[in-house]
């Protein structure tokens, strides 16, 4: 018979943003641990608020599957002595087995006959088994954060009850010096007291009565419903912001909307300010109007129902208009000094100790951001030059360093400081854009001035990170140095901007020697060694994500890593055809060639890059010339397509591929490291020019053969 | 199903008059429920934390129950009066429960109806907020507690103080007093509010409040401050190193405020300032360590009968 499982942790009030992981790690842990106990179980679900994370578990079967099992014993050989009777090991292993000496049985197996054991178990009833995984289970939960509180473990926030039913009946057990049982408790106010949860399909019901909707989702759409009819009735519409909609979910466990006002003069400030007064602290719904523009109106959403809705609109607008007199005031004062001030100041602002004043990096973002616009779009010169010149200027703004809630709004308060005194559009959007992307969810610029600023930007956070010393491994980054390389190559790609990102970092560093700012004391050139590691690890882990194996990236980023498009179009080439025969069989000459030159003594490969003779006679073997003459034209061929600025790689490889036939030849016929020091010389000058070809596109030498041929 | 009408709230309790009513109200509240009143630390503090009676007493296994009103000084908030809701002197109401109760979030939402908080209408929330006192070397998880949008208090479970791990574990309950009176006497104003039947706010600080903001913003001598810094930081080395545990941490407690005051002056660099503060928690942690050695020496007197676990809930045994 099937039964229903239900699990309620009782906590004080959760961080919002803990809820959603803890459930999903609650229901598959419980998914995983029925299916362990062998429990079938028809379905797992998980809820929680605030102060619950709860486990619903349907269609539980009430027994645990019967299982036989096969244990396979000593040896016959040693399980019996010269009598035929049963030796100390035969008997050891049916103890261990939980079964008679008698019933054990033989199996045949290549290396002899052995001992079995098969080993019934029948199961026990479920109720039998809860106790146990039920603990083990609220044990497991992960949070970012933890505490004490009574010295009985750790989690999120105190846990103050559990609540646990097998239908009708309590599974009892202890976790956090609590003892489960069948009371839970309803909502702080509309509902104070205890009440008892008679059987587990009637939890959410019982919850409800109690004013606490558990079902992460339904509380969401109650909020989006709520918040678009209080918009409505104000002749608006609530601005779409679902990760508002999720963490305002999280704060309560029955929501009401409670429709609020401001002064039509906050209206004033732009959009994005009044929106942050709005949102980040007090996690308000902001409103506009049929032209997009604000309403001066919010939606705030309380956790309870009934009386007290003027007492509680009052209280939240009070709050609106601290914050909102707080912005115009930074806002006005802002405005009165203006971005040219504020550039100025930027003098007093340290961005890093060895690296000088965000002033000073102001100056090396211009000029970095005048030869990207040089090599990737002239005409954007003059734009581009001034965005960056103001793009860190409202890092001395009052809006920015009050570390208020507005201080998340560095880039778009720059841009309004900019329209505001009248800058260009085309200024304002790349100030606006520069910041972007912040994070792997964000959208790149759109602008190519925008794009320029901010790989300029993020070239400049890498490059001086390095020369001051700043290391990135495992967690540790915290100047997000991986995350701007993670932008940069966004950037590249996804606005198919082709860019040499090596070269641009050696000729910013050249900027950084004239300034004066010396890597630090011992570092090898300058961080660049850093650099290049680094780098090569940012495309190599953009390229794992469209899929390029780890080998492939390995083999193409060996190789001029500075171009991202270039690298990911060679990367794709190479598996098009990597798994083909020809490929396959090309790889197999290549790496004999690439082995025999690794093991030659070292002068004599170094020596064999010399021209050789044209004349055929010079040649000991037909085999040896052909592969000369035909690398030595599949060379021209490579360097012709690398001339262009998008080389055609598919084609390219084709010509390689061509090669297949003289290097098997060239293999049958002839032996490299022959006794006459000449003809070896010459055989591995041959081999040396094979290699050079090839690795104009790639370290072929690092994929590996495929399974089942070996390499020679 | 429909969710039965809400439970009926307890009798209606006045709303308390004046700003010294609520305080006495507090007072009663927190003393019936075993509360020690302490009273303020006897020097200027930042926050209730710094006064011994927190600081020190959530340290070691004793057993622990205080409430008080601490003056905390905050130079660099000062706004010559002129700014409605930021002084540089205010008052915070500060309680202690070690170890904490398992129903602590009960009773303090009781202290709340108690002074007059009628929460069934109102939206009261208990918001993430992690707390840290780099200065104490102290940290904690707990809430901001939300009336109706308006934070009016912080709570937290005291984890680590003076660079010690807790046990039993503490909670702290910090009520922002004039936050909850302006809401409870309907202004928007701490200026504006009643502090006794017949005095204002302003009629008895607000002189106090522009004096002190010309001295921390203008008139202090940083170089005396300085060298004060210089001196009272050696005596609490000195007298913590002597194992007086008292006279050692209150020099701790005058550095923190001398650094302050010279932040407030803008005497100190940013570059400069997380230096001066890691002094002053190198002496707070030493002030720690020599307060549990002394307690251990002196056999932890407080911890009588068996060592309490957490305290049992105390279910409705607070009335008011």
């Amino acid at each position: 018979m099937a039964r229903s499982l239900l699990l309620e942790i009782g906590c004080e009030e959760l961080p919002a943003g803990f809820i959603p992981p803890a459930l999903e790690q609650l229901r598959s842990l419980a998914r995983e641990g029925l299916l362990g106990a062998r429990i079938g179980t028809a379905e797992v679900q998980a809820m929680g608020t605030p102060r619950r994370l709860t486990l619903l578990a349907e269609g539980v079967a009430d027994r645990q599957e019967e299982e036989t099992r096969e244990l396979t014993g000593p040896a016959v050989r040693v399980a019996f002595d010269a009598d035929g009777s049963p030796t100390n090991a035969a008997r050891g292993f049916a103890k261990s087995a939980g079964i008679p000496v008698e019933s054990l049985e033989r199996i045949t197996t290549p290396k002899g006959e052995y001992l079995l054991a098969r080993v019934h178990d029948a199961g026990k009833p479920t109720r039998d088994i809860l106790p146990s995984l039920l603990p083990a289970w609220i044990g497991a939960i992960q949070f970012p954060k933890t505490m004490h509180w009574n010295g009985s473990g750790r989690f999120a926030r105190p846990v103050r009850w559990l609540l646990a039913l097998w239908d009708g009946e309590v599974v009892p057990f202890e976790s956090f010096a609590i003892q489960s049982g069948k009371r839970s408790r309803g909502h702080r106010t509309l509902s104070p007291g205890w009440f008892e949860v008679k059987s587990a399909d009637r939890y959410t019901g019982t919850l409800r009565e109690n004013y606490v909707l558990p079902v992460m989702a339904e509380r969401r759409e109650r909020v989006v419903t709520l918040v678009n009819e209080a918009a409505a009735s104000k002749g608006g519409k609530a601005l779409a912001d679902p990760e508002l909609v999720e963490e305002v979910a999280n704060l309560i466990e029955w929501p009401d909307a409670i429709l609020g006002h401001f002064d039509e003069r906050y209206l004033e400030l732009p959009a994005p300010i009044v929106i942050t007064a709005m949102r980040a602290h007090q996690r308000y719904f902001a409103i506009e109007g049929d032209r997009g523009t604000l309403l001066p109106h919010f939606v705030a959403i309380r956790n309870g129902q009934g009386e007290g809705k003027d007492s509680i609109r009052r209280g939240n607008e009070a709050v609106l208009r601290a914050r909102l007199e707080d912005a115009r005031f930074y806002w006005e004062n802002d405005r009165k000094a203006g971005l040219e001030r504020k550039v100025q100041e930027l003098k007093q602002i340290v961005w890093h100790e060895k690296l000088g004043s965000v002033y000073d990096r102001t100056q090396r973002i211009v000029q970095l951001a005048e030869e990207l616009a040089r090599q990737l779009a002239p005409k954007t010169r003059d734009v581009v030059s001034r965005a960056a010149y103001l793009s860190k200027a409202d890092l001395a703004s009052e809006m920015i360093r009050s570390g208020k809630e507005f201080a998340g709004l560095e880039g778009i308060a720059g841009a309004e400081y900019a329209a505001a005194q009248g800058e260009p559009a085309a200024v304002v959007g790349a100030i606006r854009e520069h910041i972007l992307p912040r994070s792997p969810s964000d959208p790149i610029p759109h602008s190519i001035e925008g794009a320029i600023l901010s790989l300029a930007d993020r070239l400049d956070v890498i490059v001086g990170g390095f020369r001051a010393g700043l290391t990135v491994t495992g967690s540790q980054d915290p100047y997000g140095l991986r995350r701007a390389g993670n932008g940069i190559v966004r950037i590249l790609t996804e606005k198919g901007l082709r860019l040499d990102v090596s070269a641009l970092a050696s000729w910013l560093g050249a900027l950084y020697d004239r300034a004066g700012i010396a890597a630090r004391s011992g570092a090898e050139r300058s961080g660049e060694t850093e650099f290049a590691e680094f780098w090569s690890q940012r495309v190599a882990s953009a390229l794992e994500e469209k899929g390029i194996p780890y080998d492939t990236a390995a083999a193409v980023l060996a190789v001029r890593p500075g171009d991202p498009l270039d690298v990911l179009a060679r990367a794709r080439a190479i598996e098009a055809i990597r798994r083909t025969e020809d490929f396959e069989g090309l790889m197999i000459g290549y790496r004999r060639a690439a082995n025999i030159l690794k093991s030659a003594p070292a002068g004599e490969v170094a020596a064999s890059g010399q021209p050789l003779a044209e004349r055929p006679e010079a040649f000991g073997d037909k085999a040896e010339a052909d592969l000369h003459l035909e690398t030595k034209m599949a060379r021209q061929a490579v360097e012709t397509y690398l001339q262009s600025p998008e080389p055609d790689y598919q084609a390219l490889l084709r010509h390689l591929l061509a090669l297949k036939p003289s290097i098997d030849r060239f293999f049958e016929a002839v032996m490299v490291m022959a006794e006459d020091p000449t003809a070896r010389k010459r055989r591995l000058a041959i081999l040396e020019e094979v290699r050079q070809t090839f690795i104009r596109i790639a370290d072929f030498s690092a994929l590996p053969s495929a399974p089942g041929q070996k390499s020679v | 199903m429909k969710p039965k009408p809400p439970t009926t709230a307890k009798p209606k309790i006045e709303t308390p008059q004046s700003f010294q009513e609520m305080l006495l109200r507090l007072e009663r509240f927190w003393s019936d429920y075993g509360c020690v009143l302490v009273q303020p630390y006897s020097s200027e503090v930042g926050a209730g934390t710094f006064n011994p009676s927190t600081f020190l007493r959530v340290l070691g296994p004793e057993p622990w129950k205080a409430a008080y009103v601490e003056p905390s000084r905050r130079p660099k908030d000062g706004r010559y009066g002129q700014n409605p809701s930021r002084l540089q002197m205010f008052y915070q109401y500060q309680v202690v429960l070690k170890p904490s109760p398992a129903d602590v979030l009960d009773v303090y939402l009781d202290s709340l109806r108690h002074i007059g908080i009628d929460l069934e209408k109102h939206d009261i929330r208990f918001v993430e907020d992690d707390w840290e006192s780099p200065t104490l070397g102290a940290w904690g998880l707990g809430w901001e507690v939300w009336l109706d949008g308006q934070e009016i208090t912080q709570f937290t479970y005291f984890q680590q103080s003076g660079g010690f791990d807790l046990n039993p574990i503490t909670a702290e309950i910090t009520y922002g007093i004039e936050r909850i009176a302006c809401y409870l006497q309907g202004v928007d104003r701490i200026m504006d509010l009643r502090w006794s039947r017949d005095m204002r706010w302003d009629e008895l600080f607000l002189q106090g409040e522009i004096e002190w903001s010309t001295f921390n913003f203008e008139q202090s001598n940083p170089e005396l401050l300085f060298e004060q810094f210089e001196k009272m930081e050696k005596e609490a080395d000195r007298l913590l190193g002597a194992g007086l545990v008292l006279p050692g941490y209150d020099y701790v407690i005058k550095c923190s405020h001398l650094f302050n005051l010279l932040e407030a002056r803008g005497a100190i660099s940013v570059t400069e300032r997380v230096g001066y503060i890691a002094r002053v928690r190198k002496l707070a942690r030493k002030a720690a360590g020599v307060y549990l050695k002394q307690r251990e020496e002196m056999g932890f007197p407080l911890l009588r009968g068996p060592k309490e676990a957490e305290a049992p809930e105390s279910a409705g045994a607070v009335r008011g």
